[in-house]
């Protein structure tokens, strides 16, 4: 079975930066744009994981996650944020995200990432 | 105007939100309070529209307090820090509150050191960032601080990139609890967008 990854991002190159820093594997990749994207996307079919940005127009990360979390609790997100505040990644993590990775995102951050929820 | 395309423009917005997001974690750490960011926004303009672009973003348009800092290197500009009245009032208000400053007697004086400082480290985190991601070398000129409440008029007195079309990079931040809200524009000349656009293609080629 691929892994299923669903990138929100308002930023195409953003989304495009995630996906070169995937190790090679086999992947069903979605995308999002906007947090209401998102939702939509996972509700119509749920993700194995979450690449989240934070700084979005109309609903952000932030919000996103929260309402991500409440279609299912088990929902698994790594934000990957420009946002580097300490608040910010308490935040996250508050809200229940699995990990914070700084932008740009390097090989090494995205490989820990997809093995964590691979095991 | 100038021509950016596609793939460039949403490598810059990508940068651009990285650099800022730096720069507001340094802003944040010296408020020790958080700062949301919004999302950049990139666009050429005309030489004419530099001025009005940058008053249509301050919402007190007669009352802005302005950082500004020319860079030099593979690529040139101008730094702007744009701070509306009350905003500038609020920062220093926050900074000096947690150093415990009370004279009266020095607040000009302060006044003029905190905004400089804030400007210092807003513009510097961005454009060290900007630099070091995009493998290039950025020198900086001291920056000036203009504390009055300067008019649109004023304000287009201040700017020397006013002569020449530019390529508007406008991002937005403000705080929760305290009125804090500014502005950060980058101005980049057209003559020295061939250097910005070679750093640009070697980032985008390392990335995607």
């Amino acid at each position: 079975m691929p892994l299923s990854l669903l990138l929100v991002d308002d930023s195409p190159f953003g989304r495009k930066m995630v996906k070169k820093c995937l190790p090679p594997g086999d992947y069903r990749i979605r995308e999002a744009s906007d947090g209401r994207e998102c939702l939509d996307l996972y509700r119509q079919e749920a993700a194995d994981l979450v690449f989240l940005d934070l700084t979005m127009p109309e609903m952000d990360g932030f919000e996103t996650l929260a309402r991500l979390k409440e279609i299912d609790p088990d929902c698994r997100v790594i934000v990957v944020s420009a946002d580097i505040q300490p608040a910010a990644r308490e935040e996250v993590m508050k809200l229940g995200a699995l990990d914070f990775i700084k932008k740009p995102p390097s090989s090494e951050t995205i490989k820990e990432a997809v093995a964590r929820v691979q095991s | 105007m100038i021509e950016l395309s596609e793939e460039r423009h949403e490598a810059l917005v990508e940068l651009i939100n990285i650099c800022f997001g730096r720069a507001m974690a340094s802003l944040a750490e010296l408020l020790e309070s958080h700062i949301h960011l919004s999302v950049p926004v990139i666009r050429s303009v005309s030489p004419e529209e530099v001025i009005k672009a940058l008053t249509a973003s301050i919402e007190e348009k007669d009352e802005v307090t302005i950082v500004q800092q020319a860079f030099g290197g593979e690529f040139a500009g101008e730094a702007v820090l744009a701070l509306p009245g009350w905003t500038s009032q609020s920062l220093v208000a926050m900074l000096t509150e947690q150093s415990g400053f009370t004279s009266d007697l020095e607040i000009d004086k302060l006044n003029l050191e905190v905004i400089l400082e804030v400007g210092n480290i807003v513009i510097g985190a961005c454009l060290g960032q900007f630099a070091e991601l995009l493998e290039s070398r950025i020198s900086y000129s001291p920056p000036a601080v203009f504390l009055d409440r300067i008019t649109s008029a004023g304000l287009k007195e201040r700017l020397t990139t006013r002569e020449m079309g530019a390529l508007l990079v406008q991002t937005r931040f403000s705080h929760k609890e305290r009125e804090v809200t500014g502005y950060l524009f980058f101005f980049l000349s057209q003559f020295c967008l061939e250097g910005l656009f070679k750093a640009v293609d070697r980032f985008i080629e390392k990335m995607s």
